[in-house]
């Protein structure tokens, strides 16, 4: 029993670490332009390179692992490249593309690396359903899910990216659109740099650091995404820095320390939104008077919009704390929402000021605040807020055990009371 | 003789109207907002603004009552002799505050339960209402800091009118006038002066420090900024946890000691 066991045991162990004999490498070099080169399944070590419009197509099982600190693939000066169905693994990066015109990158897995996919200089990129995870370390020590530099358009859609430094890293690319794609536990789920005419559609962004970060790009869409509980330190759902042109709607923002932060930006419009639960939903340092946010729903958020001096524009908005009624009945408010907050400006100054955010003493103030505030006639004012939003709440469910354990409680607690009376 | 102090003071203080009226507003108090809130938003984690209602309820409420009435009962003991006449009973000054302290405490958490019951009943009823944990934690907390002060400042004012308005001094104190206070400097002194300050206020307030631990323990230090990144680090380790449990304890602590020793020097004076 125990010699079959101690067999067992080895099988296991040499299954692990056997290496296929089919010569992945010797396979490319022979394939002629357009040929598929299937790879059946096993382990194959080494750094291969693909410099000629071929497929690589895996099945179940085929695993590419990069030897010492090399890419375990390299696609280079070339058209027309897929690769499919296979798994990727080593230290350094996974996949390196560089000046390819016409590569699809579709069923990939990549664990335990340091970046994904590293795509330079190319065009006509699509990569679809690739699962990434990085590394377990501090985001420093973390490479990029997916990150494309210098390069045209380029879709990036139905991904799954955790644990990495930024789950879709763009630098310098026009016409990108990143669609359908998940990322979570990294650092920025998806990071726009110098880019132009850019769309991020239907992707969701759960605790990362930062859900969407963009910085110095213009043109970009930004919709129906879901962007959820990014509340760290310095955590943001979306923060735009630099950026001119942006259209953010039907997005859903919840649970955030800062749902959308603007700085230094202009022509943003930010229509549709659910901004639910945020610490701050909005935020704008430095914006221009063109940025214009309407028919968004703010519920829940502690602080729903603050600014400086400058301010931005609110408009048609529905607010679940503003208190006006509609006596003309036609869906609006008849007195303006007054957003603006002493203690939101402050803490827009100097952020030290966020320790007594939602604190009894800022509380107090705030009330005073909306009273005095109602003189404002210009920043962060709505001078048209809805009254009822599109939204369906659902119904909660009556729990039995909770009512009667408080049943309980309740009047235990009260007969006690009446017993410490009368005795 | 001590538990039958602790009866007697629990007796009187369940049977005052005072309190009955209060138990009966801030049960209703708490459960309206409490259970409007939740079942007006949707129910997620982490710092919302349906938890800062909670936890502002509890830290505008609870002291301001227990304050007021612990104060006034000491203070009305003193004031009226009676503390005189159990002095010429077989009892310590000591087991005088220890049974005022237990008999205060033990009368507050009636109030608390009845409130908590309504609000897990009413909540089981509609669905969708929770009692967070750490609520429960941080009421205990509060009433056990709370009256420990309110004895301390009742022993200090003597007579019930006095040691009324010194609770409601001090309760806006805590509540109110220290925040004020440092976002008014913050207006004059650059950031991390007035972050050093906040950290100063956060020891020496009681509500700051029970606002603190709701954010330490629920392990959303981040609320309060990445100005405060180092004190919430170091709070949120186990050496902190430590620390944080030898400051209540002070919290509780100090303020008996100092009753005692009011006492003392009352009785030497007569």
């Amino acid at each position: 029993m125990k010699k079959i066991g101690m067999a067992l045991l080895f099988f296991l162990f040499m299954s692990q670490t056997v290496y296929a004999d089919f010569d992945v490498q010797e396979a490319i070099n022979v394939a002629k332009p357009g040929e598929i080169v299937h790879i059946p399944a096993g382990r194959y070590r080494g750094n291969f390179i693909v410099t000629k419009p071929i497929t690589l197509q895996g099945e179940e099982g085929t695993e590419l692992i990069g030897e010492s600190d090399k890419p375990a693939l390299r696609i280079e000066n070339t058209t027309n490249v897929s690769v499919e169905n296979i798994t990727l693994s080593g230290k350094s990066k996974a996949i390196v593309v560089s000046n390819v015109d016409g590569l699809k990158l579709r069923k990939l897995q990549m664990k335990d690396v340091h970046t994904g996919v590293h795509i330079q200089r190319c065009k006509n990129v699509r990569i679809q359903e690739i699962n990434v995870t990085g590394i377990e370390d501090h985001y420093s020590q973390k490479g990029n899910g997916l990150a494309v530099y210098k390069s045209e358009d380029i879709t990036i859609e139905g991904n799954t990216i955790e644990q990495v430094q930024d789950g879709i890293y763009v630098e310098e690319v026009k016409r990108i659109v990143v669609q359908r794609n998940k990322v979570t536990s990294s650092r920025y789920g998806t990071h726009l740099m110098y880019t132009s005419d850019a769309k991020a559609l239907f992707n969701t962004y759960v605790h990362n650091v930062t859900g969407l970060m963009i910085m110095m790009t213009t043109d970009i869409l930004l919709e129906n995404n879901t962007i959820a509980n990014h509340f760290d330190f310095n955590g943001y759902g979306m923060l735009l820095f630099d950026v001119q042109q942006a259209k953010i709607k039907h997005n859903t923002i919840k649970n955030n320390r800062t749902g959308v932060a603007m700085q230094k930006s202009s022509t943003i419009q930010i229509e549709t939104n659910d901004f639910q639960m945020n610490q701050t939903a909005l935020e704008g340092t430095k914006v221009s008077n063109d940025t214009l946010a309407s028919s968004n729903n703010f519920t829940g958020n502690i602080l729903t919009a603050r600014s400086d001096q400058q301010g931005f524009q609110l408009k048609n908005n529905y607010y679940d704390d503003y208190s006006g009624i509609d006596l003309k009945d036609n869906g609006v408010g008849d007195i303006p929402y007054v957003a603006v907050s002493s203690f939101g400006q402050w803490m827009v100054r100097q952020p030290v000021y966020q320790y007594f955010v939602a604190s009894p003493s800022v509380l107090l103030l705030t009330s005073l605040d909306q009273q005095i505030n109602k003189t404002e006639k210009n920043m962060l004012v709505d001078h048209t807020p809805k009254l009822a939003m599109k939204y369906v709440q659902e119904k909660n469910k009556m729990n039995v055990v909770q009512m009667l354990v408080g049943l309980f409680l309740a009047l235990s607690s009260l007969w006690l009371w009446k017993r410490g009376i009368t005795e | 003789m001590n538990s039958m102090l602790i009866k007697l003071e629990l007796k009187q203080m369940l049977r005052s109207r005072w309190m009955q009226l209060v138990g009966l507003l801030f049960t209703f108090v708490f459960t309206a907002i409490i259970v409007i809130q939740q079942m007006a938003l949707p129910d997620v984690d982490g710092f919302t603004r349906q938890t800062a209602s909670f936890l502002n309820v509890l830290l505008f409420l609870l002291p301001l009552f227990i304050l007021t009435i612990g104060s006034m009962s000491v203070a009305g003991d003193v004031e009226s002799g009676w503390f005189s006449l159990l002095k010429t009973y077989p009892m310590t000054r000591r087991q005088y505050i220890a049974g005022k302290y237990i008999a205060s405490v033990l009368a507050f958490l009636l109030v608390v339960a009845v409130a908590f019951g309504v609000i897990l009943a009413l909540g089981g009823f509609l669905g969708g209402v929770r009692l967070p944990f750490i609520f429960i934690v941080l009421t205990l907390l509060c009433i056990f800091i709370f009256v420990s002060l309110a004895i301390a400042v009742g022993a200090f004012a003597k007579t019930r009118l006095f040691a009324l308005s010194l609770s409601l001094v001090f309760w806006s104190i805590f509540l109110l006038l220290i925040s004020y206070a440092l976002m008014a400097i913050g207006t004059v002194v650059a950031g991390h002066i007035l972050q050093k300050l906040t950290i100063i206020a956060i020891h020496i307030n009681p509500v700051e420090w029970l606002r603190f631990g709701y954010f330490i323990f629920t392990d959303q230090a981040s609320v309060l900024g990445p100005a405060f990144y180092k004190v919430t680090q170091f709070y949120s380790s186990p050496l902190g946890y430590a620390v944080y449990v030898a400051v209540t304890l002070l919290w509780i602590v100090c303020p008996l000691a100092y009753t005692s020793l009011l006492l003392s020097s009352f009785g030497e004076r007569r």
